[in-house]
């Protein structure tokens, strides 16, 4: 399945490009971040033809009264060109002039607007003007232009875009926000009921491994916090959570984080059931080994109690009786986590 | 325009953005580069749309220093 930030980026090309939204769908097989880099040497190529003219209509638009541009820049110039002169207006002069467009030519404007090039115009925008604009495009479903614009406007803007946002909108738009920096932010904004309805919303949207990728890749107290709200909600979500880690095979940089949990906490990660899957568990072994980082998954049994340590090697040997000797051989040889009973259980499961 | 480099080449675009192209069928890297070609003659022409638009709104006191700042922008 493509990424959604992939077909974001495919979309973005497409309205450069006026296409239709059935052609070069084949790019969105390819990376993001490779549609990105395209799409942004395309822009900046047609840009570049006519970026003499742009700059003549931006310095022009400063002897014009307010009135006469908004009649020139929505029946005129319309948005396209309109979104290539912002990028070569002077903030100052662009704060002065766009309260005189209307809220829906600023969200036709966004849509082909480089949030690179014209980043100091947005940042000179007033929450007045701002707030609406982003929500006229969230009204439009227009998640993806969206998202570029939380990458670059001012922090100021987030909270009242966060209030009008909802928690399926927005876990979209941050699974195709580019900036990490900016993401981490937005986290901070988020108190733990909406951090939490914000991961159900991705369950719900089936975009829940796109999701994990993209907390994994917030700070660390960050993924630590995610992890305990996502552990307080119950089994059903941790299951689904703990499955989608597996499923990206995500160990190197959960693993650790987990480890460092309250004991209670790890313990109730460490009963899910998906982890006993053997391809689960198999894939816990291979990070384990390759990382040496025996002492994770030591932690991660360890925080068990013995009947649950029992449980878990029966259900181990049970399903996958070679995985549980590589994890008793693992152990001796390491020596490390030796006197679990899980280990113990395993070895003597095993050797029989 | 078989390769990337030479819808690069013939584009203007930065070989190095373009290069994962590699991998996509001839077809398709031949209906991106007609895509690009033609929002460039569509643009040329919206641009020159605009401008002659654009000078009709224009005060007519301003029109002659806005023709002179926009210079060659009608063509």
């Amino acid at each position: 399945m493509a990424e959604l930030a992939a077909l974001a980026e495919v979309g973005h090309l497409r309205r450069e490009l006026h296409l239709s939204d059935d052609e070069l769908g084949f790019l969105a097989d390819f990376a993001p971040d490779d549609v990105r880099r395209l799409r942004i040497a395309v822009a900046e190529s047609l840009a570049a033809r006519h970026r003499k003219t742009f700059a003549s209509m931006a310095a022009a638009s400063k002897l014009l009264p307010k009135p006469v541009l908004a009649a020139i820049g929505e029946k005129a110039v319309g948005p396209l060109i309109c979104s290539k002169i912002a990028a070569e207006l002077e903030p100052g002069h662009a704060r002065k002039i766009v309260g005189s467009f209307s809220v829906p030519f600023l969200a036709d404007l966004c849509r082909t607007l480089d949030t690179v090039s014209a980043q100091p115009v947005l940042l000179a925008m007033s929450p007045r003007v701002a707030v609406p604009v982003g929500r006229e495009l969230y009204d439009r479903a227009d998640l993806d232009t969206l998202a570029r614009f939380i990458d670059v406007v001012d922090l100021e803007l987030i909270p009242p875009m966060l209030g009008i946002i909802d928690d399926d909108a927005l876990v979209r738009i941050a699974i195709v926000a580019q900036s990490r920096e900016r993401l981490s932010e937005i986290f901070e904004l988020l108190d733990d009921r909406r951090l939490l309805a914000v991961v159900e919303a991705a369950v719900r949207g089936g975009v829940l491994d796109q999701a994990v990728v993209m907390v994994s890749e917030l700070s660390p107290p960050q993924v630590t916090r995610t992890i305990e709200v996502v552990v307080g909600a119950g089994d059903v979500l941790l299951t689904d959570v703990v499955a989608a880690v597996a499923d990206l095979d995500a160990w190197d940089r959960l693993l650790p984080i987990l480890a460092a949990l309250e004991p209670a906490d790890v313990a109730t990660v460490a009963a899910s059931p998906v982890l006993t899957r053997p391809d689960v568990f198999e894939s816990i072994l291979d990070h384990v080994t390759a990382a040496d980082a025996l002492g994770h998954l030591v932690a991660l049994i360890g925080a068990l109690d013995d009947g649950q340590q029992e449980d878990l090697a029966a259900a181990l040997a049970g399903s996958s009786p070679a995985i549980a000797r590589r994890l008793v051989d693992l152990s001796t040889e390491r020596d490390l986590g030796v006197d679990l009973p899980a280990v113990a259980v395993l070895r003597r499961l095993t050797d029989g | 325009m078989a390769t990337v480099g030479e819808l690069a080449a013939a584009l203007g675009l930065d070989e190095a953005a373009c290069a994962f192209l590699g991998d996509a069928s001839v077809t398709d890297r031949r209906s991106l580069a007609d895509a690009i070609e033609r929002a460039g003659k569509d643009r040329d022409r919206e641009l020159r749309t605009a401008v002659d638009q654009a000078l009709g709104f224009v005060p007519r006191p301003l029109r002659g220093r806005v023709l002179k700042m926009l210079g060659g922008g009608r063509g």
